[in-house]
């Protein structure tokens, strides 16, 4: 935990014996459920690794039809936003109401500014005929089957990541209304550092995402 | 008590966050080299150290206890599984002849000979 808020400051639950141990049951326990998280995107990596093995020379080709700087701006937008996280968590656990909230909004509106930035994308892919379920048949002809998978990967991939995203933007909504209408404290410091936790978690992923499905070409 | 804490931690940050945007820098720049087979190994590599980097600092596994770092390691140990187990399958299904394995039921223990 971070060490800025004095631990008599919590309050403690009464099957626990010290702030301490509260703090890091807490801490495993969403560990555990990023971890089902990691595994669930897991399938998805999986069956990337096992498809791009069989149709290597086809996904290559697929991946050149990814807008590179679109991406690239929003990996750029998420790793801010994971800065604006962190600096929340810590003006959090000090105390500092105002901070707090100003570095949660910034998150917030990064996040945001993200799924804009990724609806754009998917409405240019569907303009340019690249998503299979949204394509006219004439140009839905022209997808090979390997071509058509890599799509429709992307497609879950980035929709279920966007998913968690709007989910993370939720949490943390709530969160701000729940400071402005009865004030900071230390345990809720506590609770932010695990909507902090789910909020990089979200990073991680498009971390690994974007260099999958963009950059392997 | 708030101010001489904050600004040693806004400098580790802002330090991390522009390590990050180094690596993505990185890993584009990168992409548009002729790598051949080492352009995805590169990726991933660059893709981990990001990785590494948000858990580690932003995550703050760094000051987590030992058994907080088996539980945000282990995840990824259960990908690695993953990953092994199913590619191990594919990687080496070329070694017995497709049309063999339909015709001739030996063939798994003639291609392993």
């Amino acid at each position: 935990m971070s060490a800025a808020t004095p631990a008599s400051q919590r309050s403690l639950a009464e099957h626990f014996v010290e702030v301490r141990q509260q703090e890091e049951a807490r801490t495993i326990g969403m560990w555990v459920y990023l971890g089902t998280e990691i595994l669930l995107f897991g399938g998805i990596f999986g069956a990337w690794a096992v498809y791009r093995y069989q149709h290597g020379e086809a996904w290559r080709e697929a991946a050149h039809h990814m807008d590179l700087w679109l991406g690239a701006i929003n990996t750029a937008v998420l790793l801010l936003s994971s800065l604006t996280m962190a600096l929340a968590v810590h003006a959090a656990h000090a105390l500092q109401k105002k901070w707090t909230l100003l570095f949660v909004l910034a998150t917030v509106s990064l996040g945001t500014l993200f799924l804009g930035i990724k609806a754009y994308e998917y409405m240019q892919e569907i303009h340019h005929g690249l998503a299979p379920f949204a394509a006219p048949i004439p140009v839905r002809q022209a997808f090979t089957p390997a071509t058509e998978l890599y799509m429709n990967l992307y497609f879950a991939a980035t929709g279920l990541h966007a998913f968690h995203l709007i989910s993370a933007i939720a949490l943390l909504g709530g969160f701000i209304l729940w400071i402005l209408k009865s004030g900071l404290s230390a345990d809720r410091a506590a609770t932010l550092e695990i909507l902090g936790l789910f909020w990089h978690l979200v990073d991680v992923v498009w971390i690994i995402l974007y260099p999958m499905l963009y950059l392997t070409r | 008590m708030a101010h001489q804490e904050f600004h040693p931690f806004l400098k580790s940050y802002l330090k991390t966050g522009a390590a990050l945007f180094v690596l993505l820098g990185a890993t584009v720049g990168a992409s548009f080299l002729p790598l051949g087979g080492f352009a995805l190994p590169v990726a991933a590599a660059i893709a981990f150290v990001k990785v590494y980097i948000v858990m580690w600092v932003f995550m703050h596994v760094r000051k987590e206890s030992k058994l907080v770092w088996v539980f945000s390691a282990g995840a990824f140990l259960w990908l690695a599984v993953l990953f092994v187990l199913t590619m191990a399958d594919y990687v080496t299904r070329a070694e017995i002849p497709k049309d063999e394995w339909k015709t001739d039921s030996h063939a798994a223990e003639k291609a392993l000979q």
